[in-house]
């Protein structure tokens, strides 16, 4: 690798375009709505944050080496910490606490992971990496930032970290975070990862990673309490299929490019797709009776987007999907092919739950200046897609529009539809388990704690905060270690043992 | 030439003992012009070392004994931070030492300190590194020991012991590497191919050697000394827990590795692996620890801890990027937890704040200070473009690169831990507090400028890593003759 060579090296290709029109329009609304709606006592807080934020995410499109890349992807993860703790509740600050932890864990997997990648490559230009020659380090390297995608997206069993997100930075932050933020991680597969020349075994867990996630997440989210949470469950889903599409090309290189192509437009129509929705349940709620229909028919165009019912952009995305799916063969494409129409049902189902509980949410009314920011992320849902044609994949391009495949796209919104209906007809009601947004990672503070209990339970009378077992233990033990007679004693000891050790 | 580094601070330490208690003003004269003229000619020195003359000088102590110093790249990057950050650190201490009592000893003691370690960088042979660390060991003492309560003679005779135990394997080993080898000079790449075959003689030679340098540098188990002898005045924390001392240990064993064994026998003598384990297991129990410190100055001794083991751990790996990266972090360390110490001692003596639980509105109260604070904080986890962002890539690669991907892993991690043993002190300094925001100056401008200066350093390390003059090209080019002239 080249140390600390080529820093600061900046493209602006196809892939930069796609994706820094992304990140800024939506960075840009998401600021728009936050500036207009929030209240002034904050504000310069807040932007104190959501600048460097933006900027760091909207650079990353641009970045074209790994350095660049890590300080643009540092910037915006540690700034958003800010957005996610903006309020100062203390769900907050256990969500900023929680959300920090996980960014360390997944910044310090993306630097192994670049500086893998970079040595193994012998230089530190993006554009090097993509093009690695299979070999045991481009495989390390790979798995480590695929590690770090993981932890960004909320991947299995990670799921709650983009409930737990949304659900607590105020709307325009949260509509910027499912937008653009998560976005990174599609952007991050497509430039790092050397598509094509990864072990079968890499490829599908990754396959089977994205799969569960995306099923597991609607599963729990159906059951979520708020409208930005059943969002974040969407989310964690949809960024599922994004694995999938990323697992699918990475190592047989037939499915190379059409799995790229399917990664940005997933990417490109989600992006716009949730962004839209985050600011249209910040908007709607609190909007007079009559208006209130108009906002909700209106949100109903992204929420179509992301089922992919026919001439959405999302229709054309999991055309795109299916396309990469197709160009496989073996036992696991073709299950996933026969899944992948369940995934829309899934999808279905939890924007008829989002509809559902947003019926119920009620907010301050909006100024009519929140408008425009939601207004033009929704006429980018209904066009992105479209635009970009490169994006939509050429397969796409042409089979896109026969009968048959408009009639694949349908079903499985029809058929969570008429779900819901038989349900209500037949008087079921679903059990009510209010999950809160974050799920098991709610969880995690907790088990650390049961299991330090655990292991502390013999010294039981310390007082509770104490207890953290496994820091007290090193503490315990270091107290006794640099007493007099057990330093010396060390001091002796490490010597012979370096000695006895090496004389091996 | 070469001994005006070491023969500069040794007079002004003189001169300010001369001019004794009372005479402040001359005395702090003497000092600051002492540094500048020290940095100028370290400076100059590095300049002709990067021209490729590489001067020597020596100084007959007896038969068959001599006292010799050189001037390479590797010895004058180490005696740069020491001279350069002596002169920032005495403007510091001006400020906060200024209703101290016993200020002619403080600054004697001080001066002196950074002549030993000037002659460490510099030392020509084992003999006489062995010579000037020792020195350096004895004229700590009456810094630690500055306040004269029980606690710190404690820590101070804690200190005494340890040093000693440390200076007494490394006599034994220096004594013994002259016995097999003759007298032998700091080469790169290694300065033993004639004594090759006395594999187990080397091997002990090395694990005695190593022992020593590894007490001042604490190396876990052997770091007991370094969390005490915080009670330590501030500046003596900064500049010599953080910089001078325990770098002259780790530089020792830089020294060793690269310069005595070489990188090659090292390996091949099996002796770089354990040391590369001992430090890997530092870094990651010393940040654990860390983790739960609520003394401020205790934090940051634990987060010294784990950096130094990153320096050791780089060496051991015994790859061109890994040492490199070992050398710039010597000077990225040095920068960034110097602004760390000067932080939490100017937090003392303004607010009488020493601890995490009382550092509400501290952000408010001293903004600028808690600003530098903040960026060296987030330069030592490793944030880029920040200083310890450039060294950690060099580290982390030579990892990569010599095969040990556990090595590449301790690393990331032990950047993950740093960002969860610093961001509790940000968030606590944001908090609501009893502080108010200060009418003009938030601290003793003596105090606060040099902080401002060595936070901007870690700034502008990092973003100019690429430079020619940075620490980490300096630090690539100067291990490139370990590593039979090897060019990234």
């Amino acid at each position: 690798m080249t140390a600390l060579g080529s820093a600061w090296l900046w493209v602006a290709d196809s892939t930069s375009v796609l994706f820094g029109s992304l990140f800024a329009l939506v960075w840009l609304a998401g600021g728009v709505h936050s500036y207009v709606t929030l209240p002034s006592a904050g504000k310069h807080r807040f932007f104190a944050y959501y600048l460097p934020a933006s900027l760091g995410g909207t650079a990353t499109a641009f970045a074209g080496d790994a350095i660049s890349f890590y300080a643009c992807f540092s910037l915006m993860s540690l700034a958003s910490w800010g957005l996610v703790t903006h309020s100062g509740t203390n769900a907050s600050r256990q969500a900023g606490a929680i959300y920090l932890a996980l960014t360390a864990l997944g910044e310090a997997l993306l630097l192994a992971g670049l500086v893998a990648l970079s040595s193994a490559a012998g230089s530190t230009e993006l554009s090097a990496f993509v093009n690695l020659a299979p070999s045991p380090g481009a495989t390390f390297g790979a798995a480590l930032v695929l590690g770090a995608v993981g932890v960004k997206i909320g991947a299995l069993p990670l799921i709650g970290i983009l409930p737990l997100t949304y659900a607590t930075a105020p709307a325009g932050a949260a509509a910027a975070l499912a937008g653009a933020s998560t976005k990174v991680a599609a952007l991050t597969l497509v430039r790092l990862l050397p598509f094509g020349a990864l072990p079968v075994a890499v490829s599908e867990a990754v396959m089977v990673a994205g799969l569960a996630t995306t099923f597991v997440a609607v599963a729990v989210g159906l059951f979520a309490v708020s409208a930005r949470g059943v969002l974040g469950y969407s989310s964690a889903s949809q960024m599922g299929l994004v694995m999938l599409a990323a697992g699918s090309g990475l190592a047989d290189s037939a499915a190379t490019e059409l799995a790229r192509g399917a990664i940005l437009t997933l990417a490109l129509h989600h992006g716009f797709a949730k962004a839209a929705l985050m600011l249209g349940s910040d908007v709607v709620p609190g909007l007079s009776p009559g208006m209130r229909r108009l906002g909700t028919a209106l949100l109903a165009l992204p929420a179509l987007a992301l089922v992919g019912v026919p001439l959405t952009t999302g229709f054309a995305a999991k055309y795109a999907l299916k396309d990469v799916l197709l160009a496989l063969s073996g036992v696991l494409p073709e299950t996933v092919y026969a899944l992948l129409p369940w995934t829309g049902v899934g999808t279905a189902l939890l924007m008829l739950r989002f509809f559902r509980v947003l019926a119920n949410e009620r907010t301050a009314a909006r100024s009519a200046a929140a408008w425009p920011g939601w207004v033009v992320l929704l006429l980018a849902t209904a066009s992105a897609a479209w635009l970009w044609p490169g994006a939509a994949g050429q397969a796409a391009e042409r089979g896109m529009l026969a009968v048959p495949a408009l009639v694949t796209a349908l079903w499985p919104g029809l058929l969570a539809v008429m779900l819901v209906v038989a349900l209500r007809l037949a008087r079921v009601r679903p059990p009510r388990w209010n999950v809160k947004p974050g799920d098991l990672l709610l969880l995690a503070p907790l088990a650390v704690g049961a299991a330090d209990a655990a292991l502390a339970l013999p010294r039981s009378r310390r007082p509770m905060r104490d207890r953290s077992a496994l820091p007290a233990l090193l503490l315990r033990a270091e107290r006794v270690w640099v007493s007099w007679p057990v330093a010396a004693t060390a001091f002796v000891v490490f010597v012979l043992a370096l000695s006895a050790l090496t004389a091996g | 030439m070469l001994w005006l580094p070491i023969l500069i601070p040794a007079l002004a330490g003189a001169l300010t003992f001369l001019l004794g208690e009372r005479r402040t003003r001359r005395r702090n004269t003497v000092n600051l012009i002492a540094a500048t003229a020290a940095a100028a000619a370290t400076l100059s020195l590095a300049g002709a070392a990067f021209q490729g003359t590489a001067a020597q000088a020596s100084l007959p102590l007896g038969p068959g004994l001599q006292l010799a110093v050189r001037g390479d790249l590797t010895g004058l990057l180490f005696a740069c931070v020491v001279t350069l950050l002596w002169g920032v650190t005495l403007v510091y201490a001006i400020g906060y030492m200024s209703h101290d009592r016993n200020r002619a000893r403080f600054f004697g003691f001080f001066a002196w300190c950074i002549a030993a370690a000037n002659g460490v960088a510099l030392a020509r042979d084992p003999l006489s590194l062995f010579v000037f660390y020792e020195i350096l060991s004895l004229c700590t003492y009456p810094l630690v020991v500055h306040s004269g309560t029980p606690e710190a003679i404690a820590a101070g005779r804690k200190y005494l012991l340890y040093a000693f135990g440390g200076g007494a394997a490394l006599l034994a080993g220096t004594a013994w590497l002259v016995a097999i080898a003759g007298p032998v000079q700091f080469t790169p790449g290694g300065a033993l191919l004639a004594a090759e075959s006395h594999t187990f003689a080397l091997r002990w030679v090395f694990a005695l050697m190593a022992a020593g340098f590894c007490v001042k540098a604490a190396l876990m188990p052997l770091h007991g000394w370094l969390p005490s002898a915080m009670v330590a005045p501030a500046p003596v924390s900064s500049l010599l827990h953080a910089v001078a001392v325990v770098k002259a240990g780790v530089f020792g064993i830089v020294r060793l590795v690269n310069d005595l064994f070489g990188p090659e026998l090292a390996t091949s003598l099996g002796v770089a692996q354990p040391l590369a384990l001992a430090a890997a297991v530092t870094i990651g129990v010393a940040s654990v620890i860390a983790l739960r410190q609520d003394d401020l100055k205790r934090r940051l001794a634990y987060s010294t801890v784990a950096q130094l083991a990153y320096i050791t751990l780089g060496t051991a790996l015994c790859t061109p990027l890994a040492a490199a990266g070992a050398l710039a972090h010597l000077a990225h360390h040095a920068v960034m937890k110097i602004t760390m110490f000067f932080t939490v001692g100017s937090l003392g003596q303004t607010l009488h704040v020493k601890v995490l639980g009382t550092m509400g509105g501290v952000a408010r109260r001293m903004p600028l200070t808690m600003a530098s604070f903040s960026v060296a904080a987030l330069a030592l986890a490793g944030v880029p473009p920040l200083a310890g962002f450039a060294s950690k890539w060099l580290l982390a690669g030579g990892a990569f690169e010599s095969g040990d991907w556990w090595a590449l892993l301790v690393y990331v991690s032990g950047g993950a831990l740093t960002l969860g043993y610093m961001v509790p002190i940000l968030l606590a300094s944001v908090r609501p507090g009893a502080h108010e925001p200060a009418e003009r100056w938030e601290s003793d401008p003596r105090m606060l400028w040099p902080i401002i200066a060595v936070a901007l350093a870690s700034v502008v390390f990092g973003v100019s890593a690429s430079a020619p003059w940075s620490p980490a090209r300096w630090a690539l080019a100067a291990v490139s003759p370990v590593f039979g002239g090897w060019t990234p």
